[in-house]
């Protein structure tokens, strides 16, 4: 279908209604993320308690420190490949993605207790999992929106992979800042329920966002 | 398949050939650079000069009742998304990134809008080359299996009807039709991969 009005036209209609923008600055979306998960960070430890750390660590501390470890380098590595595909020429990060969630897989694989300690009651059981789920879910909402806010204001040309990464950075920030508190390193238990928080806030995210970020 | 092994495909947009024909985006990126800052007259001309290298890029990837329509969708898109561009950076990059997404927004939802058309029954009418043009569906042909680029240029550069291919390729009918979805789905993968 052609359209109806002569380019020259159109690029006058834009010309007038043209004023001037602050530019995007990657440096300001870094500040802004690390601000907001520093407050979480503070508030997640007024709430759970000054000691909570220490606790969680009374039972196997290697593999909590190790598990923290995973989750916060996986958040940041998350977030600024997020960040980068923002802009319209970054290359395709799809391989990059399948790389690192790959490697985090088989770190999880390799370093989580695979010992199946406990009934499978324990580790699969609602009581558990279930408040271990919901907080990622409810822990992940401060980085996902404010990652799906910069999506909205970027331009990606890749919008399903920057959706997913958007989900799958907020949802691993939820589980790290959850995991400050949690003493639970079995594969199972972690597999089931904080990669299944991650996995529905990365879900929704790669479906709602494309949506709402078309541009 | 060997055909299957290849992933980045050249459409003329190596960073050595960015310009369309002998149009030349470099001095556009101060332009713009103006532009964000309020100036209209250098914006004016920054878009003109962009009008005028879509309208070769464009005229090479799509049918001619399309390009005015993508010229005029892409340069919105330029418009809105203006804040994004660093004028640290080289200018043609960026807009070439956009001119070729929004191409591909079009064939995908021309593709879209066709699939309906498959999911009815209703045959397939017109050829390809109403959404992509000739040069492009040839060069991408060569990087589907076989099965299915034939489908496709029967379908699409031949305009055959789905009970014609069927009797030529001896497939029925529900086959020609999934081998014409899947050889869509692989075009468009083989496309977006040859951003690269």
């Amino acid at each position: 279908m052609s359209s109806p009005m002569s380019n020259s036209a159109f690029i006058e209609g834009l010309v007038a209604t043209a004023e001037p923008v602050a530019r995007r600055r990657v440096s300001m979306e870094v500040l802004a993320l690390g601000a907001i998960a520093l407050v979480q960070l503070i508030g997640a430890t007024l709430f759970f308690g000054d000691d909570a750390f220490q606790k969680a660590m009374m039972g196997d501390g290697a593999r909590v420190v190790f598990k923290v470890s995973l989750l916060g380098i996986s958040a940041v590595s998350f977030a600024a490949m997020a960040l980068w595909s923002l802009d319209p020429a970054a290359r395709r990060v799809g391989p990059y993605l399948s790389a690192l969630i790959g490697v985090v897989a088989l770190a999880g694989f390799i370093g989580f207790d695979r010992s199946f300690g406990g009934s499978l009651t324990s580790t699969f059981a609602p009581q558990f999992g279930m408040r271990c789920l919901f907080s990622v879910l409810f822990l992940a909402l401060p980085v996902t929106l404010l990652l799906s806010l910069f999506m909205v204001r970027g331009a990606s040309t890749q919008p399903d992979r920057t959706a997913l990464l958007v989900g799958l950075a907020g949802g691993t920030w939820g589980a790290f800042t959850y995991a400050l508190q949690c003493p639970f390193v079995g594969l199972y238990y972690l597999g089931a329920w904080y990669v299944g928080g991650i996995a529905l806030v990365a879900i929704v995210a790669r479906i709602v966002l494309p949506r709402v970020a078309k541009w | 398949m060997a055909q299957d092994t290849v992933k980045v495909v050249d459409f003329g947009d190596a960073p050595s050939r960015r310009k369309a024909g002998l149009i030349d985006l470099s001095p556009v990126g101060p332009m713009m650079a103006k532009a964000q800052k309020g100036d209209k007259r250098a914006y004016e001309e920054a878009l003109s000069l962009c009008q005028d290298w879509l309208k070769r890029y464009l005229s090479q990837r799509l049918a001619p009742d399309q390009v005015d329509d993508v010229i005029q969708e892409t340069l919105m898109a330029v418009h809105r998304k203006r804040h994004t561009y660093d004028s640290t950076r080289p200018f043609p990059p960026w807009f070439v990134a956009i001119a070729r997404f929004k191409w591909l927004d079009k064939l995908r939802e021309a593709y879209k809008a066709e699939e309906v058309e498959l999911d009815d029954n209703h045959g397939i009418d017109g050829h390809e080359e109403q959404v992509v043009s000739r040069i492009v569906l040839e060069r991408v042909l060569g990087h589907l299996p076989e099965a299915q680029a034939t489908v496709l240029k029967l379908a699409k550069i031949e305009g055959r009807s789905i009970e014609e291919i069927a009797q030529m390729t001896g497939q029925s009918a529900s086959l020609v039709k999934v081998n014409i979805h899947r050889a869509r789905k692989k075009l468009m993968k083989t496309l977006e991969n040859s951003y690269e």
